[in-house]
């Protein structure tokens, strides 16, 4: 930008010299003065402004301005915080146990302090220390019972999302996942397998470590994952490939599991193990492979099959009638099974029965 | 305050004293109390700065003149009353800058009822002006110093405003500043645009010629 000669401009504007002005006549000069004197009184006569009002108006460019940039702020700052709060790894949990030091960190998985897990109501991740035993329930229903020495991560915010999943980053956790919509999944990430179900419940413990009972098989430091699925049918995918399990069944289990995590009560465990190598193949016994000889845990009875069949016996008894017959399998099944995954549907059916006319019974 | 008064001004208040006497700050205090007499004193104060300022822009004392004088003491009421004046100058530059665009917004507003309606070109300047002159040279006299008033009323208001004020009254950066209600950042932008925007048009209506 070429800077502009100010003596070329000065000089151009020198014809606007002060000149002597004609001088008014009397009449004209007091003329002139009474017209500007009565302007200017009628101005001091109006009423006075507010003068806030004063202030926009007289700075209403500003003012429009500096509006603006405020929306616009409160905008970007909106924005940021709707799109941390779509990325903040945080879930919401209650905690239905817990026993023993409990660490949490609502930042990343190395930002962990000690916690009181009760309080916490959004979290990234959870760590049982040695002699601590937790047990939380996410968003959707699903029940984790970490066992001692336990980190789990739960990256994904909002856990009612179709596609919810938590991350078993060492230790083992108990898993009892309620019945799930049709479009819903539930999975426990470990450091190399996936496990993806619908409505079962199962365990899932990694071991880092080279001196665990895999010991011969994994490298130094390598994790590898076992699950033990007792109730249910879930899917493992590890190294690209999925193998889908029915209960009770194990999958890269080496030997049963010595420790349970506590869970609530009512809940059954069968134990049933799988161990993954990092650089092996995953043994897989129990039911999704008929030619594999389970072990010991999994030939322990899965209650699912025994509750299902109880509440479809008094379903088909409460349709044709039989209104005696549906309460009592009804009732056995919410007192052997008080907390199975289909007891509400349990108690849903006795309350309606408890509803219909006396004459029917 | 801007309209705040010294001790020692009070005397002024009184009405007895003359117009002559008053100083700003008590015109100013009068005019916030509504005083009648600070109209008059007000009036007295300007009346001659408001007409060598219009006088300046226009170079004639047309028609309309006295409606300027007018409504360039509107202006100047208004903005005190509206405490537009912070008294960072005296009441007579903030006078003559009023009267400054009071009389460029005549100019313009000719030039627009000009190009809507046709007609004859603004008469120009004072005949008594330039009496020493002779009659090519009066003549040529008005020619420029029409275009130039064109040349000025067809620039952006503000930075026209900080041309004239700056090259032709001589106001510094920070007067202008305060004139305009602005920075002296901003003034000083104005002022540079200006320039260059009043030599591209000067020369676009062929006053570069004759100033070379």
């Amino acid at each position: 930008m070429t800077i502009p000669d100010p003596n070329e401009v000065k000089h151009l504007l020198s014809v606007f010299a002060e000149r002597p002005t004609e001088v008014l006549s009397e009449t004209a000069t007091l003329e002139r003065r009474e017209r500007a004197t009565s302007q200017i009184h009628s101005i001091l006569r109006e009423p006075r402004p507010i003068q806030a009002v004063l202030f926009l108006r007289r700075r209403w460019l500003e003012t429009s301005t500096a509006l603006a940039l405020a929306a616009g702020l409160a905008l970007f700052i909106g924005h940021r915080v709707a799109a941390e709060k779509q990325v903040l790894p945080v879930a919401s949990y209650r905690t239905l146990e817990s026993t023993g030091q409990v660490s949490c960190s609502n930042t990343d998985r190395s930002g962990f302090s000690r916690c009181s897990p009760a309080t916490q109501i959004a979290i990234f991740g959870i760590r049982t220390e040695a002699d601590a035993h937790l047990t939380i329930e996410t968003q959707i229903g699903v029940r984790l019972a970490l066992s001692p020495s336990s980190t789990l991560l739960l990256p994904n915010g909002n856990q009612a999302l179709g596609k919810s999943h938590v991350a078993l980053d060492a230790g083992k956790v108990d898993v009892l996942v309620p019945k799930l919509g049709p479009a819903r999944q539930f999975q426990v990430v470990t450091p190399n397998a996936t496990v993806t179900v619908h409505g079962t419940a199962f365990s899932v413990t990694v071991t880092r470590s080279a001196s665990n009972f895999e010991a011969n098989r994994v490298a130094e430091g390598k994790p590898s994952t076992c699950v033990d699925l007792r109730e249910g049918v879930i899917s493992v995918e590890s190294a690209g490939q999925v193998q889908h399990l029915n209960a009770p069944a194990q999958w890269g289990c080496g030997t049963p599991n010595s420790e349970r995590a506590v869970m609530p009560a009512g809940v059954q465990s069968a134990p049933v193990g799988v161990t993954d190598g990092a650089s092996t193949a995953p043994t897989v016994t129990g039911a999704s492979n008929p030619s594999l000889v389970p072990t010991e845990a999994a030939k322990r009875r899965s209650t699912l099959a025994e509750e299902t069949r109880l509440l479809q016996t008094a379903l088909v008894a409460e349709r044709s009638g039989n209104r005696l017959g549906a309460e009592k399998n009804l009732r056995a099944l919410l007192s052997t099974y008080p907390n199975s995954v289909v007891a509400p549907d349990a108690r849903a059916a006795l309350e309606r029965l408890s509803q219909l006319p006396n004459r029917r019974k | 305050m801007a309209l705040a008064v010294k001790t020692q001004d009070l005397v002024n208040n009184d009405p007895a004293v003359s117009a002559d006497r008053k100083t700003d700050a008590s015109i100013l205090l009068g005019l916030e109390q509504r005083e009648s007499w600070a109209a008059e004193a007000l009036f007295t104060r300007l009346e001659s700065v408001v007409e060598r300022s219009l006088y300046r822009v226009l170079q004639q004392r047309g028609a309309d003149f006295e409606d300027l004088v007018q409504i360039t003491f509107e202006r100047i009421v208004r903005t005190l009353v509206e405490h537009r004046f912070s008294a960072q100058c005296s009441l007579s530059t903030w006078a003559s800058a009023i009267a400054t665009n009071v009389a460029i917004d005549s100019v313009r507003a000719k030039m627009r009822e000009r190009r809507v309606f046709g007609g004859e070109p603004v008469e120009l300047a004072d005949r008594d002006a330039s009496a020493k002159q002779s009659g090519t040279e009066r003549v040529e006299t008005r020619a420029e110093i029409a275009r130039l008033q064109q040349v000025l009323a067809s620039m952006n208001p503000a930075q026209a405003e900080a041309v004239y004020l700056h090259d032709v009254l001589g106001h510094d950066l920070a007067e202008i500043a305060e004139l305009s209600g602005t920075t002296v950042a901003a003034a000083q932008s104005r002022l540079v645009r200006g320039r260059k925007d009043f030599l591209r048009r000067a020369k676009k209506v062929s006053l570069g010629g004759q100033t070379s």
